[in-house]
């Protein structure tokens, strides 16, 4: 009977590990990306995703309370015609239109004919076009109406906008009232704007930056990685310059993470979630020991918050974690835990038990 | 008088040209033709054998006298994996004639992952002993992929013709695309399921751009897809963005397909992605895979 209730525990635990996660107990904020106008949307989900990974590392940042969505914007007009011009220099240096698409999400970024392609598109784009008309208003409105969600639910919002995005953030951020302004940041990135709507001091710009630098009176470069950037020419890809770029990197997420809700830092500051463990029922409350694996000493010893949750500080390397209950020993409930970091990890797992 | 004269030079001139034509036309077609026109099978995989059958057509004017003798013979890098039996020959290889050639293929055991390409001719062996060609007759060719994955054969350009593409394994992946998936992650079959989902979000994703509601419905599910991939690339974000650009490059190889996704994503503008809280991604990104990426071996 014992065995079918542990058994039942574990379904239980491998079913429904998102409800054993933290709870927010603060103000939650979303975090919302909007895409430049050389992008589709696959890209966008790529470069939120990338921004939760890198803010999630920093220690103090409560992950149980920032969420994640992408704003798509799309200037069908304008990137309808860099399309359909890739396709016909496709054809006319006789390679498949695959190849045009290679080059766009800069998987084989020097192809010389797209290169003067996006060179053409980009230099008559500046210059014969107002900034305005990259902003298309039902999209607006439709951002709008999610923020506006949001802001109801009682969160906090932060637009981090890279390019043609800042035109949409800066748009969309001056339609809202006052009170609602003041739930509202904006990190810009890349701007081709004069200007960010809120924060005009958060804002990054690479040195480097080709595109950027086409828009005279965009905001000016104010970081530099000190090197080209490897996979993209225009140095000016969200997630293939930007974020890879260490300089640039770091400023757009200590930006980000200047407005998020952090905690004190001898409180339990979750920092990372270490997913290859093995579930095992071990209850809530518990005396956790942590061993090293190698020498077999444990190396700390601590007990699961209020909330269930450890926040043990280990080196790289591997470990095992041995679990007890307050009272009786269970040694042989031992989890595997392992971590490529080099920095301290705080593990934060679910953990059920029933004796 | 003289008008009669032009009126036959004219005449004359007329049926010369025709008679040229119906020449150079006889002329520029084979005599020795292939059903299939190419042997380009479903994937073979080691230690299987499998037999295919093929017909030669003679369709000339020209017969092949009795006194050569004929054979099949296989050349390129299928060769040494085809046995060919020789068919009973007619006395006398003339128009209308079909002759049916048993072609069995044989892959021997770690036969790695490959394409191997040749073609099947037929030959003339004098009753000297020397091979000869025979003269216009077309070849065979023959495309052979040995994998131990299943895999459709590879469509070609016919592939190219439509939107769909031809799906002939129905498994609602495009052949070209299963083929690349399996090419590309030989090794792991995470990835590879994981790249399938990817690939039937796509699919859904271009075939309904003209239907604003289930554009965005199968964006959502193409967000999933993406995440499940971060899953199965280990979260290392770098690797699964290049993988799915790579496959998505892949599935935008037309002028048609392109602009269908150029369709597709502008009916997405003003969409807003749904997602839950930081700390829960790396689970979210396992409860995206429409598989059970744990259970698969690698």
């Amino acid at each position: 009977m014992k065995r079918y209730i542990c058994a039942w525990f574990v379904v239980v635990a491998l079913l429904l590990p998102v409800t054993a996660l933290a709870q927010c107990l603060t103000q939650e904020t979303v975090v919302l990306y909007l895409n430049g106008i050389d992008t589709t949307r696959g890209s966008a989900i790529a470069s939120q995703t990338l921004i939760d990974k890198e803010v999630s590392k920093v220690p103090g940042v409560l992950t149980e309370c920032v969420t994640y969505h992408y704003l798509y914007n799309t200037n069908e007009p304008l990137f309808g015609d860099l399309v359909q011009a890739g396709i016909q220099k496709a054809d006319e240096q006789g390679v498949n239109v695959s190849e045009f698409w290679r080059w766009f999400f800069r998987l084989n970024p020097f192809v010389s004919g797209f290169s003067d392609l996006l060179i053409d598109f980009y230099t008559n784009t500046h210059t014969s076009i107002d900034l305005g008309l990259f902003v298309l208003g039902d999209q607006v409105d439709e951002h709008l109406v999610k923020i506006r969600e949001y802001l109801q639910q009682g969160k906090k919002v932060i637009l981090v906008s890279h390019s043609q995005g800042n035109l949409y953030a800066n748009e969309e951020w001056s339609r809202l009232t006052e009170a609602e302004k003041s739930q509202v940041d904006i990190v810009a990135v890349a701007t081709p704007s004069d200007y960010v709507a809120k924060n005009d001091n958060l804002h990054t710009t690479l040195t480097e930056d080709w595109i950027a630098s086409l828009f005279p009176r965009a905001l000016a470069a104010n970081v530099s990685n000190d090197e080209e950037c490897p996979d993209d020419w225009t140095c000016h890809g969200f997630k293939e310059s930007y974020m890879r770029g260490i300089n640039s990197q770091e400023r757009i997420v200590n930006e980000i993470v200047s407005l998020l809700p952090t905690v004190p830092e001898q409180a339990c500051r979750i920092q990372g979630l270490i997913t290859d463990w093995d579930y095992r029922t071990i209850i809530s409350g518990a005396r956790v020991i942590l061993q090293d694996n190698a020498s077999g000493n444990g190396v700390l010893e601590t007990a699961s918050d209020a909330t269930g949750h450890y926040c043990i500080n280990i080196a790289d390397g591997f470990y095992w974690l041995e679990a007890f209950t307050n009272n009786a020993s269970l040694g042989g409930r031992s989890v595997l835990l392992r971590t490529g970091r080099t920095e301290p990890v705080i593990i934060d797992f679910p953990i059920f038990y029933q004796e | 008088m003289m008008t009669l004269n032009k009126k036959i030079s004219r005449i004359v001139v007329i049926a010369g040209l025709f008679v040229l034509l119906l020449v150079t036309a006889t002329w520029a077609s084979p005599d020795i033709t292939w059903q299939p026109q190419r042997l380009v099978p479903e994937s073979v995989a080691p230690q299987e054998s499998r037999e295919f059958l093929v017909t030669l057509q003679h369709t000339g004017f020209l017969p092949i006298p009795a006194t050569h003798q004929l054979k099949i013979i296989t050349e390129g890098n299928i060769a040494s994996f085809i046995t060919i039996t020789q068919p009973n020959w007619p006395s006398v290889l003339k128009r209308g004639n079909e002759v049916t050639v048993k072609v069995q293929v044989s892959v021997p055991q770690g036969t790695p992952l490959s394409v191997e390409r040749g073609e099947l001719l037929i030959k003339r062996i004098l009753p000297n002993g020397k091979i000869k060609e025979v003269w216009r007759a077309e070849a065979l060719p023959v495309e052979l992929t040995f994998s131990s994955i299943p895999l459709p054969p590879d469509p070609g350009e016919a592939g190219k013709a439509t939107l769909e593409g031809i799906d002939s394994d129905q498994n609602e992946v495009r052949d070209d695309i299963d083929r690349y998936i399996v090419f590309t992650y030989p090794d792991s079959a995470k990835k590879r399921e994981g790249m399938k989902q990817y690939s039937l979000s796509t699919s859904a994703y271009l075939r309904d751009r003209q239907d604003k509601a289930k554009t965005r419905e199968n964006g959502a599910t193409d967000d999933k897809a993406i995440d499940c991939l971060a899953y199965v690339f280990n979260d290392d974000l770098d690797a699964r963005n290049k993988a799915f650009e790579e496959v998505l490059a892949q599935f935008l190889n037309t002028q048609a397909r392109s602009l269908a996704y150029r369709n597709a994503d502008s009916q997405m503008g003003g969409y807003v992605s749904d997602s839950g809280p930081s700390n829960e991604r790396l689970i979210r990104q396992k409860l995206a895979c429409a598989f059970d990426a744990d259970f698969l071996p690698n």
